[in-house]
């Protein structure tokens, strides 16, 4: 179970502040993004919206006829940062209610909170917390990013729980709705989890140089993994032609 | 960008009907309001949802949205059955029995609205949807004043979702080739593979796609529009005409009537 709110689901004044709010949080996350990747501002955070997009399409079956999907927060903070996270989340959200019906169109606003602000804050925080322990050892970074991805996913849940106590129906109590939404969220937090750390490794194995968690740091990136030859631009516009998400970048300060 | 990415538009899809022509601006403001209505429709009046899923389903059908579309979007109300079931089993108040099970009679009340409302919305949105492309939405979402840059994100994050697509299945194959069985572990490790590599190259791609953009001199220029968005709402089309707002509001305005009714009535 995801956290899209549907239409319906929370009056209209929540439905209201939760769009004040993402409009808020997308907009800082936007000017953010548009400082850190100047001409690529909608070339990167464009295909890694697209990426998300997909990558919840991917469905692994868990069993009792279910199964499970990505939702991606942790993920993306840990692959480019907490900015452009939420403003790939923003455009996910927007694409998913208004061109795949999946999710409220009312509710966009929440849902942006929900699956984007929310979990990505958190997971960056988590991430800024463990970065002494990954830079001591960059093997740790799946395990890091899997715990990140997993606490932002119950975030997410607790702050759809939250908004359905506030404006959602009482007829009952505010203790049964977070029951309910927490406890689905612990089993979608584990699956997150692991999913996350598991692609993180995948990917440290391939292309170190694309990620941009904290504590990872340049010599990782220039770690024997990467046999893969660089694909440099020809006559590309940056000098350095390396990707807008290379630790060089990120890891001096805040993204 | 469009001729390298051929049907680069799938998701947004458009489908040729009487509501094709409306401006687009038009179908998301005339979406807006009709849901707000229904979400403003009490739960003790489940009449008026009777009214309003009509109201939607018309809608559908004047936009030709396939049966099969809506069948496959009923699965993004399991999470809101999930949560219809624990209004109704865990709601305050009398219980009343419905077979076997105790349930709670506001509870139960709020489960249908719920439920209702989110049939409704997957209706009313399929009927926009199919008929309007995702660049026609960008240029909508534009005349409404949403910021360029955001606008020219959608734009260009839709285009790369039906690349991406194509790419996600190529990578998908070679993974669970190589994963080889059909136990659950490899199912697992196939997806998670898949979706390393295809993050990988996502990235490449967004390189090249900025390079391309560059070779093209496409970027920002001093006029502050995006790469495919113009920082002029009224250049991106022509105003919408008066009657299309008007006809906008009709949906709404059923379904106010619809509320109305309900509230006097019952």
């Amino acid at each position: 179970m995801t956290v899209h709110i549907p239409d319906g689901l929370v009056d209209v004044p929540t439905a209201a502040a939760g769009a004040v709010v993402a409009a808020g949080g997308v907009a800082i996350a936007g000017r953010r993004t548009a400082a850190r990747l100047k001409d690529r501002a909608t070339t990167l955070p464009a295909v890694v919206s697209a990426y998300l997009l997909i990558g919840q399409l991917l469905v692994i079956p868990v069993g009792f006829g279910t199964s499970a999907h990505l939702i991606g927060t942790g993920l993306a903070v840990a692959l480019v940062g907490p900015s452009i996270a939420i403003v790939c989340v923003a455009t996910v959200v927007v694409l998913q209610a208004l061109v795949l019906a999946d999710g409220g169109v009312t509710a966009i606003g929440l849902n942006i909170v929900n699956d984007g602000i929310v979990p990505a804050l958190v997971a960056y925080g988590v991430l800024c917390a463990v970065a002494p322990v990954v830079r001591h050892d960059h093997r740790r970074a799946p395990a890091a990013a899997g715990i990140a991805a997993a606490l932002a996913a119950l975030a997410a849940g607790l702050a759809a729980a939250t908004e359905l106590a506030v404006g959602g129906s009482d007829v009952v109590s505010p203790a049964t709705v977070y029951a309910a939404l927490g406890g689905s969220h612990v089993v979608v937090a584990g699956i997150e989890g692991a999913l996350t750390a598991a692609i993180i490794a995948v990917i440290l194995g391939l292309r170190p140089d694309y990620l941009s968690m904290p504590g990872l740091t340049r010599t990782t990136a220039a770690s024997p993994a990467t046999t893969v030859p660089q694909p440099v631009p020809r006559r590309s516009r940056d000098s350095d032609g390396s990707h807008a998400t290379t630790p060089a970048t990120s890891r001096g300060g805040r993204p | 960008m469009s001729s390298a990415h051929g049907a680069a538009e799938r998701p947004g899809d458009r489908i040729d009907g009487p509501l094709t022509d409306l401006a687009p601006e038009v179908k998301v403001i005339a979406l807006v309001a009709f849901l707000v209505v229904v979400a403003l429709t009490p739960a003790s009046r489940p009449g008026a949802y009777v009214v309003q899923l009509l109201v939607a389903i018309g809608a559908a059908l004047l936009a030709f949205v396939p049966l099969g579309v809506l069948a496959r979007r009923s699965v993004f109300e399991l999470p809101v059955l999930a949560i219809a079931v624990v209004y109704a089993a865990f709601g305050h108040g009398p219980r009343v029995a419905v077979g076997p099970l105790s349930l709670s009679e506001p509870g139960l009340e709020v489960a249908v609205a719920v439920l209702a409302k989110a049939t409704i919305g997957i209706v009313a949105v399929s009927a926009v949807a199919a008929t309007t492309t995702a660049t026609e939405l960008v240029r909508g979402l534009r005349r409404l004043r949403f910021p360029v840059w955001f606008c020219d994100l959608v734009a260009v994050a839709a285009r790369q979702v039906e690349v991406l697509r194509e790419e996600a299945a190529r990578v998908r194959l070679a993974a669970s080739v190589r994963a080889g069985g059909r136990r659950r572990r490899d199912e697992w490790r196939a997806v998670v593979r898949s979706l390393g590599g295809l993050f990988v190259r996502s990235s490449e791609r967004a390189e090249r796609l900025t390079t391309a953009i560059a070779l093209r001199s496409g970027s920002r220029g001093s006029s502050g529009g995006g790469l495919v968005v113009t920082a002029d709402p009224r250049a991106a089309a022509a105003a919408a005409p008066g009657g299309e707002w008007l006809l906008a509001l009709v949906p709404a305005a059923l379904a106010g009537v619809a509320l109305l009714t309900a509230v006097l009535v019952g």
